[in-house]
């Protein structure tokens, strides 16, 4: 079920905080940490103790009372969710060719779904989750707790991906949802057919959100090592091109570096800062820089 | 053109089933470029795409290139050739320089009269004209320039295929001929000079007889042997006999070479009969010695050992040729008058000594009983006879193949050329790839 928690991963940055910076008036207040603290400062309600709940919480002066454990809820100090949004479309399927027992982009994003989504739940965070195809849309409400994220794991662990990233105008609804007092994990390709990807960005971020662009890349893109007449082809569309790869490395390069030159200029506008990881780096590396350049960013 | 190419051996052409290999190493490996599956075919649009046909072209290029070392393989195996030159149905004069200085000016132009095309017998020669030829009649001859023209004649006419008839116009020595002749691949008509007196020719040995015991008649076969191979290579007039010893006619005794086989010496009334210069060459009577062999060193004998007979030691107004290495004589050397006696002190028998038997044996003979200015006319001017020019006919012909050259050398440096191309070009497609 935690197949996608690396022990070394989570030892490197376990102890490392989620913070959401602070994007509307009064929306976010600094750090949600509330659960590290203890109890929460403002009373919400009681509720049945469940096995599983620290015995910290117990109210034990209600359970004089009643002879039944309750546990004080309070009231969240930022009642933030936390929605990892996972690009399921085929192109997250791309696996570095030099490296062919690496992770595969999806893999790759998977584990680091499972990783955030760690710290999130165990900052009491609610962490959800939404993987995007166009053929269907898994939606994992957010919630707090354990249970919830190894009930995440699972769902997690049945996702497929396949097809496209769907058009934004077919999720207006799951959208909606995002747009509520939330911190949003975009973890893709952000390659797209024709502008879904960013009009899913674009209204994602219209509301009270907090979006965290997190884009996978591997060696074999970045570094085109290819060489002689190979025919590419395109793992969404199935369209293919045959070209000498020698020749054709120059051009590549800089069609990424235009690529990704677009999409920083459309993020920054949408005021999304965009983290690169590279699939074949490793990993507890790349989320140790993660978190703390957004720590860095915080302060 | 190339309906004229031939092989020498058709079987090398199997060779040619291996050309199966390239062609189904291009069927197993055909493919239109490796295929790499990416998450966004937009960021390659812009690079030039390839067009299937130039990866097929690399491909193509490569089968032909291997096939074109298979079959040049083939070929190498095989042997092909080119035809020799093809000469018209023109008649060709093949004339040795000996010939030109032999003749007169006449004889010169009668034979640029008869013939279209006329050749010096000598490496690379063209075809030539009065004029050079008359020139090359100046060069003063020299006698070491007689030269051996069998081999020209054999080479020339290996190389160019005749229409015509042939004609070889040459002088008549031996020398002209060699001893070694192979046969020639065309007919030739022969033209031979006689360019010394008549009276030269007349100085060398006609007549030899072989006088020996009847039980001594397998050692005589020995001299027939050599006297006939004397003939047929250095005196072509030689007429020899072979009589017993005991029927010895003075006619015969009266021979240029007598060869005396016998257990009895020739006696001095057979001596006094003979009145002709005549050169006798007799061995040893009695029995084999008791002693072992010993060892001499003949001309043209460099391990030879004989039986050197006692009763040799009694000879002693002779002169000694050879001697062992013990100062017993073993080849003694009288003259009566105009009569040369050849003592050998054993025998030309194989129990004796082995020099019947070795295939010098008709030099040395013919050494021991010429006189220093006979051998000169033995080895320089001896005469050859037409009838004695193997002449090509038809049935030899048919084991000479056609003249043609060999395209080897060719062949061998466009298989490198290929080999070398389709290593590169393979190489480059196997780097690519990885």
């Amino acid at each position: 079920m935690e197949r996608f928690i690396d022990p070394r991963t989570l030892a490197r940055v376990k102890d490392l905080p989620l913070i959401a910076k602070t994007v509307a008036d009064g929306f976010l207040h600094g750090l949600q940490q509330s659960h590290q603290r203890g109890v929460g400062i403002e009373f919400s309600q009681y509720r049945q103790y469940e096995p599983g709940d620290p015995l910290s919480r117990i109210d034990w002066k209600l359970f004089a009372r009643s002879d039944r454990y309750f546990v004080r809820e309070a009231e969240r100090e930022s009642e933030i969710s936390m929605w990892f949004v996972l690009d399921a479309s085929a192109s997250m399927n791309l696996t570095s060719e030099s490296q062919p027992d690496s992770w595969s982009k999806f893999e790759y994003a998977r584990h680091l779904l499972a990783t955030l989504s760690y710290i999130g739940q165990k900052q009491g965070d609610h962490v959800g989750m939404l993987a995007l195809s166009s053929e269907r849309q898994q939606l994992f409400p957010p919630a707090s707790g354990e249970r919830h994220w190894h009930r995440l794991l699972q769902q997690l662990a049945r996702l497929e991906s396949g097809h496209t990233f769907p058009d934004a105008r077919a999720i207006k609804a799951t959208i909606e949802r995002l747009q509520k007092n939330s911190l949003v994990f975009i973890i893709s390709d952000f390659y797209q057919i024709s502008n879904e990807l960013h009009e899913f960005i674009t209204q994602v971020s219209a509301g009270h959100t907090e979006v965290v662009a997190l884009q996978l890349q591997c060696d074999d893109e970045l570094q085109f090592p290819y060489k002689g007449a190979i025919r590419f082809e395109d793992l969404e569309t199935g369209e293919q091109v045959l070209v000498s790869a020698g020749t054709a490395r120059e051009t590549w390069l800089k069609a990424l570096e235009k690529h990704q030159q677009q999409l920083r200029r459309f993020l920054r506008r949408q005021r999304i800062t965009l983290t690169t990881i590279n699939i074949n780096q490793p990993m507890d590396q790349a989320l140790y820089d993660f978190l703390i350049s957004r720590q860095k960013a915080q302060r | 053109m190339l309906s004229g190419l031939s092989v020498f051996s058709p079987v090398g052409l199997w060779a040619l089933i291996a050309l199966a290999i390239p062609v189904l190493i291009h069927l197993f490996n055909r493919s239109r470029g490796r295929l790499v599956r990416i998450g966004h075919i937009d960021l390659i649009r812009q690079a030039r795409r390839l067009r299937v046909t130039e990866v097929k072209l690399a491909q193509w290029l490569l089968l032909l290139l291997r096939l074109g070392i298979f079959t040049l393989a083939a070929l190498v195996l095989a042997g092909l050739a080119r035809p020799g030159l093809q000469s018209s149905e023109s008649t060709t004069a093949y004339v040795s320089p000996a010939w030109l200085r032999a003749v007169p000016p006449a004889k010169v132009d009668e034979l640029l009269g008869r013939h279209e095309r006329v050749l010096v017998l000598q490496p690379e020669s063209a075809p030539l004209s009065k004029d050079l030829l008359n020139e090359i009649r100046q060069i003063p001859p020299q006698t070491s320039t007689i030269r051996n023209i069998w081999p020209l004649l054999a080479d020339r006419l290996s190389l160019e295929h005749h229409g015509g008839a042939v004609d070889v116009y040459a002088v008549d020595l031996l020398a002209q001929f060699g001893s070694s002749r192979p046969a020639l691949p065309t007919a030739v008509n022969w033209n031979l000079a006689q360019p010394l007196s008549a009276a030269d020719s007349q100085q060398l040995p006609g007549s030899a007889v072989v006088a020996f015991d009847m039980e001594r008649k397998q050692d005589a076969e020995f001299f027939r042997a050599a006297l006939s191979s004397l003939k047929a290579h250095r005196i072509p007039d030689l007429t020899w006999e072979m009589v017993d010893s005991q029927d010895i006619t003075p006619q015969q005794l009266n021979s240029d070479w007598l060869i005396h086989l016998s257990a009895n010496a020739l006696t001095a009334e057979q001596l006094d009969l003979i009145n002709t210069p005549t050169t006798v060459l007799m061995d040893a009577t009695g029995e084999p010695p008791k002693g072992g062999l010993q060892y001499v060193t003949l001309p043209f004998y460099p391990f030879s050992n004989f039986r050197i007979s006692g009763q040799s030691q009694g000879q002693n107004d002779a002169q000694d040729i050879v001697k062992t290495t013990d100062g017993t004589a073993v080849l003694q050397e009288q003259t009566f008058g105009s009569t040369r006696i050849l003592r050998f002190n054993s025998r030309f028998n194989p129990q004796w000594s082995s020099v019947t038997q070795q295939a010098e044996f008709p030099e040395l003979l013919l050494h021991l009983m010429l006189s220093d200015k006979q051998q000169n006319l033995a080895f320089n001017d001896a005469r050859i006879r037409l009838s004695q020019l193997r002449q090509a006919d038809a049935d030899q012909v048919t084991d000479i193949p056609l003249p043609r050259r060999s395209l080897q050398s060719l062949l061998m440096f466009l298989l490198v050329l290929l080999w070398v191309t389709e290593r590169w070009l393979s190489e480059r497609k196997q780097h690519e790839v990885r």
